[in-house]
């Protein structure tokens, strides 16, 4: 019975995107009206620049956000999962757990108002632009990375640490030499998904984004309002298939190793 | 080098792990902690590398009070019951870890402990590929390379089946002999601590029961506690006192000192083991050589016993 | 060391700004840049705001709210009711297809939020592809209204945050002991009672979690329902968004999120509780 559940939520979850992403062969200027196949719609894309502009963009802004995101949560991971009880670890962890489960309305919200008091207050930062998303941007990704880092750490129990201890390390050379390479994957993992997060976000983006850092998200979302834009749904495509692609490789190297 | 450990109590919450403990282990010596789960045996292993601080009392070794100071400065090393390997590094990189943070040469060394474990030329496999067995080896190897005067072994051969048991015990008396390291096993396999150590120590509670060589504690048992986890001993209560005696040492027959209906007969492979029931309803145990005849389940019979094989328990 | 610059990332970047919304929504809307005046003058409080008496005397918002909640409410519900026997399925796969049936499920995200919303206008609208195929099979004579519905809007919801809600869930359940159900089934339950007794209950933390990782931020989603919802029928999101840029009251919409976060605040405890368990 699983199966037949399987099945229907994967169809649910793929047919919107197969059937857009099928229609952006067609000729036709409205969305989902067959009109005879063409690439038209891919030659359009590749010569809309405010489109391409837009894409990179995202990409600047994801990549660095997701660093920063992956500095910021692995040490908040850490210290929740190696650092014993101290004093307001609860508020510590509630704080560091807050960008996962509110609304994104209310943290947009709350991250403009700071950048707002804060230029008011010491002159920086001067208007929103790609900083502030940046940072808006990470906040969030440092929290996904943060459970993502104290999960391993809980998995990996203590033995490992105490053992090099044991054997003469210090805690800085115990971290460096143990702790860090053993964190790594989980590292990697939380970089990716902050800069997926990042990539795909229009809430956060709409309050902390400014002139000139238009992404993509944000573009999309303004045209969808405005009437049908075929080139999205070939961006679709692209995205699609370079997403594909990348698991397929991904999937093909694990299997060889 | 020798390890002294004075008034050790360590409390988790409202578990008392260890009860103002007293012991010495002498240089070069290979000690047993002996004893049943709960007793507190690995709680001092991990007190003694410094991993917890104990609530109150002393811990010296060779002479140097250890108060205060962090695992890594402590003269001794640790072999931990799950192995601990780092499984990001090869066995050769596992065995040279102590020896890089110490500034000692390494690649020569690494060789030696390599051969040493019967190890030679693994060293650029990494733990995963290892057996269980061979794992225990680096793990050793590991413990040895800085040359530490004390080693603390975690239930070292807890993971290991019967026939690798018995074969890695002899080896790691041999490497103790060799080295001449003062030597610390916890383990709960009492034919292990019988076997391979000069000295055995008994915990019960977080408290010593008893220590002493081998063969001392398990003929003169001092408290009821040693005798009964020490080879199963009976008890016996009289008015003169309270007193052990062996599965071996009793024999079955028509006349003897002590009526007792046959509840069990089991057959080990080297012997019989016979349990019965007295008329005051406890369970006695006695062993009976390979080639007896033992006797049928539900028959009555007579025990008895010399004079001399009544050991008197303190306690 | 670390966990002090840790405290200062939490506290400048999380921390303040929560605090930062508080006093805003204490503040006094204005017409300048930016629009609003904080209400002390001359160390002496100010008079002028009314962000909560209009919150608590307009039932517009309160209704938003509601509708918000039940919205959330009904999105997380069928979020979990289609992961559990998702995951379950996935699970039951030969180990290594699972990796691929967990990329076949994350791998729509890969094309965006927004424009996964444009499909689904383009699925819904009345011009869309479900009422031309319908139309074409004359099942229907006439387009079936079905974009800015409820439960157009409810399919936009679900489809975005069904992952949300199965990857926590695929994990617990993965982390389970199987035997368990193995036991159940030897002594004579049937696959369903099995679930019911065994399964259900053994999980019932990280379903509760999973249901609360999906509740709580749908409940203050406003760009799916602006694509796909109803104009009339407005969600605690919306109002914020629309106080906030359409009508440059700041002060109320801050005192709106402030609103929305004491709603959720039962919730959001339960959920660190719930946490902690695991």
């Amino acid at each position: 019975m699983t199966r037949w559940v399987l099945g229907l939520g994967l169809c649910f979850l793929w047919a919107p995107v197969l059937l857009m992403a099928g229609f952006a062969f067609s000729d036709a200027r409205q969305p989902f009206v067959w009109g005879g196949f063409s690439w038209r719609w891919f030659v359009a894309l590749a010569g809309n620049e405010r489109m391409l502009e837009a894409v990179t963009i995202s990409l600047l802004v994801a990549a660095g956000a997701a660093s920063l995101a992956t500095l910021a949560g692995g040490a908040l991971g850490w210290v929740l999962g190696r650092q014993g009880g101290f004093a307001g670890r609860g508020l510590f962890g509630a704080l560091a757990a807050a960008p996962l489960v509110l609304p994104e309305v209310v943290t947009g919200l709350a991250l403009l108002l700071l950048f707002v008091a804060l230029e008011q207050v010491t002159g920086w930062p001067r208007g929103r632009g790609m900083l502030t998303l940046l940072l808006a941007h990470a906040s969030l990704g440092a929290a996904y990375v943060a459970v993502v880092v104290q999960a391993r750490l809980a998995g990996m129990g203590r033995q490992l640490e105490e053992a090099a201890a044991d054997l003469g390390a210090g805690p800085g050379t115990v971290f460096r030499t143990v702790t860090l390479p053993l964190m790594a994957p989980s590292l990697a993992a939380g970089w990716g998904l902050a800069f997926l997060l990042s990539f795909d976000d229009v809430v956060l983006a709409s309050f902390t984004s400014g002139p000139g850092a238009t992404t993509l998200p944000l573009l999309l979302f303004s045209q969808l309002r405005m009437g049908p834009t075929p080139e999205a749904h070939a961006l679709a495509v692209v995205l699609l298939a370079v997403a594909g692609l990348g698991v397929a490789v991904w999937y093909g190297w694990r299997r060889r190793a | 080098m020798s390890l002294r450990v004075e008034g050790l109590s360590k409390r988790f919450g409202a578990i008392t792990a260890l009860d103002g403990l007293e012991l010495e282990v002498r240089a070069g010596e290979f000690l047993a902690l002996l004893g049943g789960s709960g007793s507190g045996k690995s709680t001092l292993l991990r007190l003694v590398a410094g991993f917890e601080a104990p609530d109150a009392g002393r811990i010296t070794i060779g002479g140097r009070d250890m108060a205060g100071l962090p695992p890594q400065r402590r003269p001794c090393a640790m072999m931990f019951q799950s192995y601990a390997l780092f499984p990001h590094m090869s066995v050769a990189q596992n065995i040279g870890y102590g020896l890089r943070r110490a500034g000692m040469p390494e690649r020569v060394r690494v060789e030696e402990l390599l051969a040493l474990v019967g190890l030679a030329g693994y060293g650029a496999r990494r733990p995963a590929q290892l057996s269980g067995g061979q794992q225990q080896r680096v793990a050793l190897a590991r413990a040895l390379a800085t040359r530490p005067p004390l080693l603390l072994l975690d239930e070292p051969l807890a993971a290991l089946d019967a026939g690798l048991r018995a074969q890695t015990g002899a080896e790691l008396r041999r490497l103790q002999r060799e080295t001449g390291t003062s030597f610390v096993m916890v383990t709960h396999d009492q034919a292990e601590a019988l076997g391979l150590a000069d000295r055995i120590a008994l915990l019960a509670h977080g408290r010593l029961e008893q220590i002493g060589p081998p063969r001392e504690v398990y003929a003169s048992p001092a408290t009821r506690f040693v005798a009964e986890f020490l080879g199963a001993a009976n008890v016996l209560e009289t008015a003169q006192g309270v007193f052990a005696l062996r599965p071996e040492r009793l024999r079955l027959g028509s006349l003897g000192r002590l009526a007792a209906t046959v509840t069990q007969v089991a057959f080990r492979g080297d012997d019989w083991s016979v349990a019965c029931v007295t008329a005051a309803g406890q369970t006695w145990r006695a062993t009976l050589p390979g080639d007896a005849t033992p006797p049928v389940p539900d028959t009555q019979l007579m025990l008895d016993w010399d004079d001399a094989a009544m050991v008197r328990l303190r306690a | 060391m670390i966990r002090a610059l840790a405290t200062a990332w939490l506290g400048l970047l999380v921390a303040v700004p929560l605090l930062v919304v508080l006093a805003i929504a204490f503040a006094i809307p204005d017409a300048g840049l930016p629009p609003f005046r904080l209400p002390v003058e001359n160390g002496r409080w100010v008079e002028g705001n009314e962000s909560w008496t209009v919150l608590t005397e307009d039932g517009f918002y309160l209704a938003a709210l509601l509708r918000s909640l039940v919205v959330a409410g009904a999105t997380a519900g069928l979020c979990l009711l289609l992961s559990y026997p998702m995951a379950l399925g996935i699970l039951r796969a030969a180990p290594g297809r699972r990796v691929l049936l967990l990329a076949l499920v994350l791998l729509p995200l890969c094309i965006g939020f927004v424009l996964r919303m444009a499909a689904w206008v383009g699925l819904l609208r009345d011009s869309g592809l479900i009422n031309q195929a319908l139309l074409a099979l004359g099942v229907i004579s006439e387009p079936l209204p079905m974009l800015y519905s409820r439960g157009g809007l409810l399919a936009g919801m679900v489809h975005s945050y069904l992952p949300f809600a199965l990857l926590p869930l695929y994990a617990a359940l993965a982390a389970r002991d199987t035997r368990l159900e193995e036991a159940a089934a030897d002594l004579g339950a049937g696959a369903f009672t099995v679930f019911r007794t065994i399964t259900l209950p053994g999980s019932a933390v990280a379903g509760a979690a999973a249901f609360l990782l999906v509740f709580i931020p749908a409940a203050g989603e406003f760009v799916i329902p602006a694509i796909l919802g109803a104009p009339d029928a407005l969600l605690a999101g919306g109002a914020i968004w629309q106080e906030f840029f359409a009508a440059r009251d700041w002060p109320l919409a801050a005192a709106a999120s402030v609103a929305l976060l004491v709603a959720l605040l039962p919730p959001l405890l339960l959920w660190q509780r719930l946490e902690q368990r695991r």
